[in-house]
């Protein structure tokens, strides 16, 4: 198992990383394996969200006027105009993650593809899924347009490892009187990729939310999960 | 400044709201202000670290979620990780200084009002519970940390202690609190 991939350690580097003891060339190596592997990003996130209130504890001191003037000169922003932006992007706000909102800023050429795409269809989704029940277990559903793939990226151990039980996909439509839809199963081992043709992208668009259930591997597919639902997560459109 | 209140000059900022985006940033700019300073313990780095990281709330405003996390968080998050990216491109410089003091954390004091403490959040009154029932030395190196980012080397030379000990408080220490924050 790769270090990062455990979870008492990649957890321990994320702690680390938030309150700033991870430097140097540690921090920008576990800085690239954030990018790669969203599941580091997001538990990151999470620490720095829960550290941040400390700065509540310090005086505030009032910085000098010129570095509201560089930043006025250097945005234009005598030149702005309180015109909405896209509404596409202020639509995505309310939607997104916190965490995933906050790898977006960090992602800059996701950012940029997304600010050059303002107005047409979105390059990708993504769900951060959580277990229901352990609140430390999670993972990261993407689904790609370019790749035509949905890819699944967690830590290892995410998954039980249940005899004649096996890891069911489903995507719960936006239309609650619309079926589910069962999408595929992971298997143990693999990598964790599924290929989509152009008519599962579309369907993406009414997709509410990605969950992923322990179903029986030698019963009937049923329409419905049957088994122990192990992690879900909203979709979100990049 | 209430919180909420942040959360909409934000939001609003996120629309291309200049006139939002000023009052959002004479509202927070100081206690970030007061993070870079204490994080790059240098005036002018400070107020290049604070402008860099408000340009990138500007210009990232639009994808702030209030459901998920304050303004103020939000932005923490982007100006403290702004502040420790040019505390390493400067301690990776050789002619940067390595004896640098240190202040104390005084200000951190572990008694906050009571008013303060109603008026945080239930996020921040946990993360307060937790500290304090961490060991003193090894609440100090974490504090130590979050505020001056320094790392085991420096922590280690500032309390005079050997590396593996404050290492291991560090350690200890953190793994108490992702217990407690569980």
């Amino acid at each position: 198992m790769k270090r990062y991939q455990n979870p008492e350690i990649f957890e321990h580097l994320a702690m680390s990383y938030a309150l700033g003891t991870l430097q140097g060339k540690a921090r920008l190596r576990f800085e690239k394996l954030q990018q790669k592997h969203l599941y580091l990003r997001a538990v990151t996130d999470a620490y720095q969200q829960r550290f941040s209130p400390l700065v509540e504890l310090l005086p505030a001191e009032k910085p000098p006027a010129k570095v509201w003037q560089q930043i006025s000169k250097e945005l234009k922003l005598d030149q702005q105009t309180s015109i909405a932006r896209s509404n596409w992007l202020a639509s995505l706000k309310g939607y997104l993650p916190w965490s995933v909102a906050a790898f977006a800023s960090i992602a800059a050429s996701v950012m940029t593809v997304l600010l050059l795409n303002i107005n047409s269809q979105p390059a990708a989704y993504m769900a951060m899924m959580k277990s229901p029940v352990q609140q430390d277990k999670m993972m990261v559903a993407m689904v790609s347009h370019d790749a035509m793939e949905i890819s699944f990226d967690m830590p290892s151990g995410a998954l039980p490892d249940d005899k004649g039980m096996v890891p069911t996909i489903w995507c719960v439509p936006k239309d609650k009187n619309m079926p589910l839809m069962r999408m595929g199963t992971l298997a143990k081992g693999d990598d964790h990729r599924m290929p989509i043709d152009s008519k599962v992208w579309k369907d993406m668009a009414n997709v509410r939310e990605f969950a992923i259930s322990m179903e029986p591997m030698n019963a009937p597919e049923s329409p419905v999960p049957t088994g122990a639902m192990m992690f879900t997560g909203e979709l979100a459109a990049w | 400044m209430e919180p909420h209140s942040l959360n909409e000059l934000l939001i609003r900022s996120g629309q291309g709201d200049a006139k939002a985006f000023q009052h959002l940033y004479d509202a927070a700019s100081p206690r970030l202000f007061a993070v870079c300073k204490r994080l790059l313990r240098d005036e002018a780095l400070a107020e290049d670290v604070l402008q860099e990281g408000f340009i990138k709330v500007w210009h990232h405003a639009a994808q702030f979620s209030a459901s998920k996390a304050s303004a103020m968080t939000w932005m923490t998050t982007i100006v403290r990780n702004q502040a420790l990216d040019k505390l390493r491109q400067v301690k990776s410089r050789p002619e940067s200084s390595e004896d640098v003091e240190y202040e104390t954390l005084e200000f951190a004091s572990l008694e906050p009002e009571p008013d303060a403490l109603h008026q945080w959040g239930e996020d921040a009154q946990r993360l307060w519970h937790c500290l304090e029932t961490l060991k003193p030395e090894q609440r100090e190196c974490i504090l130590q940390a979050f505020y001056h980012g320094q790392t085991h080397d420096e922590l280690a030379r500032t309390l005079v202690k050997p590396l593996g000990t404050v290492k291991a408080w560090i350690r200890r220490g953190l793994e108490q609190l992702r217990g407690c924050l569980q």
